[in-house]
């Protein structure tokens, strides 16, 4: 079920009724977790069943982990196996899918549907770090394994966040989940702005400039100044689309009573690649700072390597960014993204231009934001194209500008990047007046205005659901 | 609470504003009938070839027609005058407005009507009518077509979208409005800058976006994710499809001008041993045989000929050169019995 699609809300409504008029938050909890496994098997109910299954494993593989501390790390390396497991293998699937339908076939089933309508699970990647993270917790002692499976189960499928994140920790949910909930005007006035924000960047923004941007990246060899347009473009498109369900998320969970983790913060006005990962999705930076960055840097530094200051610098950065290009998708293009942002935070922490670094200057200050803006478009690059040999053949062979044809469509392209990144860049300014102020009412109806004209009954997912 | 207030009266001066835009600036007034509006003016461009060029047979299709079959070799094998008035991106709501409003208009009536059609194209009254394709069907369509707006816009829409259509100038008249921003972005900053006028930016477009320019596998990709609309499990329900779709009209509007209507599945490689077609697509084509049957409608269908093998198509869909030939040569062959 998709958030844009008015069954989702009819759905929501009722259920938002049900929730709120049961007042018992053990129940409240019982009638999430069911509409939780309703939302996530609806496109396929066998989706909801691994859930199930691995959510499962984790609780009791967890809670061996607290009761049998001799055997914690079995139980640790089982669950390690279970989650990255299986998603390695639904990553990879499509270098195996041949091969696998055909034996599938060859035994008298019918391979397609099993791997795609079984095998592709969405949101898999999601849940699976925030089960792996939870594990983890428990396996280091800072965090108490739950016996109340409800609640742990909920955490995994909590709906709002199930197929894009964002990736809450178990800490922040847990206790919420805990505590009594009763109905207040303030969730609805948390909520509204969010869920106006999230349908104007989807509906508007996101699939607006979507079709100028695929229509580039699927010639077979552009001109570079139209790569970059369609490349300025796309960093628009990727930034509304998957921040646009964060909002909706966020807004939802408002809705039924909880807090959930902002995971955008203006990342385009970043000066570093740190200060990128700190500010573009959030928790998931934050997952693998804790998880993989971190604890790769300690073992480093208790390693005969600490004295080589550049290993320590360089390898927890690119680990952990290689991670992230790995858990994004099977491709090269997701690989080498992820390494691009690794050797960049790590030749930017030998530069001495570390997370928190500022500059001295105005001067400074743009040419800061200049150079790592450029790359970050040049990352999406990477990351958008169809293959890697795709974009080296552009950048190597193509010309800057094929005629005035191409000028023309060049210029189409940024006219219509810039005419959509203007709402947007209108809310950072917003964002410094106070939430009372009348410009807000007025910015949000005109939100709204735009949303009723863009709205179509068949809108394309968010692209954050095929991770 | 103060600022949601706020916004809410700013949301209902903007649409009552939109109430007083709309009629002035687009001509549309409000409350409106239920679907899109349409241009008053019929395109007749059909209509004249037929009666200047008098063929015995029209064959009619989308890009796949045209690709797949040759009118001059078929012409040649069946003895007969052969005229192709196939669209690139048209289905049965196309079909169906050019059969209403050129064909059967035309003083000239061809003996024969061929309609070339991929699976549950003609029962799906909905694909292909929206964006780009609905400026095709405005071209041949206006506001008396009840019966088009009906299958192929009211039918698919929700209680909410009905209310907002009627009611909602910026709901109802949002393809205008769009077609608005979009003209501004795709002309402003091109004749600003480079004196480039519209024509010359749909030049550009079609230019620069021209199906040679891209990826052949992404193209393909493509093909088959559009296509995929069409084996959506309710699209395949043919009893429940069949009324809802523009079929019986086409058949009507052909009996009561003469006009032979022949059906032809085309064939097409959307499917693999890897991929296979989904199960109610068989019984789909079955019931979609009976029906052509029980009203007399010879129904030809060619996905299944093994001699028209993958290497012969371009994309899952096109034949080549080669395979344009063999294609118009079997259809000719299976035509036969039905021309005289």
């Amino acid at each position: 079920m998709n958030f844009v699609s008015l069954t989702f809300w009819v759905s929501f409504a009722a259920l938002l009724v049900l929730y709120w008029a049961i007042r018992r938050k053990g129940f409240q909890n019982i009638l999430l977790l069911a509409a939780s496994y309703v939302f996530y098997g609806w496109a396929n109910p066998w989706y909801a069943v691994m859930l199930g299954l691995s959510t499962t494993g984790d609780y009791f593989l967890s809670l061996g982990i607290k009761r049998n501390p001799a055997r914690a790390r079995v139980f640790l390396v089982l669950s390690l196996l279970l989650n990255l497991g299986v998603l390695g293998f639904f990553k990879y699937y499509n270098f195996f899918n041949a091969g696998l339908t055909g034996i599938l076939t060859s035994l008298g089933l019918q391979g397609d549907f099993f791997l795609a309508n079984i095998l592709l699970p969405a949101g898999l990647s999601f849940y699976t770090l925030k089960k792996l993270g939870y594990v983890l917790d428990v396996s280091r002692g800072v965090l108490e394994p739950t016996e109340d499976f409800i609640s742990f189960a909920l955490y995994v499928s909590f709906f709002p966040q199930i197929v894009s994140g964002p990736i809450d920790r178990f800490q922040k949910l847990f206790p919420q989940f805990q505590q009594a909930r009763i109905w207040k005007m303030d969730n609805f006035y948390s909520a509204w702005p969010l869920l106006i924000m999230g349908f104007f960047k989807k509906i508007v923004v996101a699939d607006t400039v979507k079709i100028i941007v695929d229509r580039v990246f699927e010639l077979e060899e552009p001109s570079k100044l139209l790569l970059i347009a369609a490349g300025l473009g796309f960093t628009l498109e990727i930034l509304a689309d998957f921040s646009a369900y964060t909002d909706i998320s966020r807004g939802i969970s408002y809705l039924l009573g909880f807090e959930t983790t902002e995971n955008f913060n203006r990342p385009y006005l970043s000066l570093t690649p740190t200060d990128f990962w700190n500010r573009w999705h959030i928790t998931l930076s934050n997952w693998l700072r804790d998880y993989i960055f971190f604890p790769l840097r300690r073992a480093l530094l208790k390693s005969r390597f600490k004295q080589t200051e550049w290993l320590v610098l360089s390898v927890p950065p690119i680990a952990a960014m290689f991670a992230s290009g790995l858990w994004h998708g099977a491709g090269w293009t997701f690989v080498v993204w992820g390494l691009y942002y690794g050797v960049l935070i790590a030749a930017y922490q030998a530069a001495g231009i570390r997370g928190n670094w500022q500059p001295t200057n105005k001067i400074k200050l743009v040419l800061a934001w200049l150079v790592m803006f450029a790359f970050i478009v040049f990352g999406w690059l990477i990351f958008r194209a169809s293959s890697l040999g795709w974009l080296v053949n552009v950048i190597l062979h193509s010309v800057w500008i094929n005629g005035r044809n191409d000028l023309v469509v060049v210029i189409i392209t940024l006219s219509m990047t810039l005419f959509y990144a203007v709402p947007l860049t209108l809310k950072i300014f917003l964002d410094r007046l106070s939430s009372q102020h009348f410009a807000f009412s007025i910015y949000y109806a005109l939100l709204t205005l735009g949303i009723i004209i863009f709205v179509s009954s068949a809108s394309p997912d968010f692209i954050y659901f095929q991770f | 609470m103060k600022s949601f207030v706020q916004y809410v009266l700013c949301v209902i001066v903007l649409i009552a504003i939109t109430y007083f835009f709309v009629p002035a600036f687009y001509g549309v007034n409000y409350p409106k009938p239920l679907g899109p509006e349409f241009d008053p003016a019929i395109r007749k461009v059909y209509e004249q070839k037929i009666d200047q060029t008098q063929p015995d047979i029209v064959l009619i299709g989308d890009s796949t027609a045209a690709t797949n079959v040759d009118p001059v070799l078929l012409s040649a094998e069946l003895n007969q005058k052969v005229d192709d008035i196939s669209e690139v991106g048209a289905a049965s709501t196309l079909w169906y407005l050019i059969i209403k409003n050129n064909i059967v208009t035309a003083k000239h009536k061809p003996a024969y009507l061929i309609i070339l059609f991929r699976d549950s194209m003609l029962t799906t009254p909905d694909y292909r009518v929206q964006g780009s394709y609905f400026q095709q069907i405005d071209e041949f369509a206006n506001n008396d077509d009840k019966l088009l707006i009906q299958l192929a816009f009211v039918n698919k829409m929700n209680w909410l979208e009905k209310l907002a259509d009627q009611y909602l100038p910026p709901y109802g008249s949002r393809l205008k409005f769009r077609a608005t921003i979009d003209g501004a972005m795709r002309k402003t900053a091109p004749r600003w800058l480079l004196q480039c006028e519209p024509a010359c930016v749909d030049v550009a477009l079609s230019k620069i976006f021209s199906a040679d320019n891209f990826v052949s596998k992404i193209m393909s990709d493509a093909v088959n994710s559009a296509n995929q609309y069409l084996y959506a499990p309710q699209n395949l329900d043919f009893e429940y499809q069949v009324d809802r779709s523009f079929l019986p009209e086409i058949i009507r509007l052909c009996k009561e001008n003469n006009i032979r209507l022949i059906l032809v599945r085309s064939k097409t490689f959307t499917f693999s041993a890897q991929s296979p077609a989904p199960r109610a697509l068989d019984d789909y084509v079955n019931q979609f045989a009976s029906y052509a049957a029980r009203n007399d409608v010879p129904f030809i269908d060619l996905s299944d000929d093994p001699r028209l093998t993958r290497d012969l198509f371009l994309d899952p869909v096109h034949t080549n050169l080669t395979g344009r030939a063999l294609f118009t040569h079997l259809l000719s062959e299976l035509l036969a019995q039905y021309i005289r």
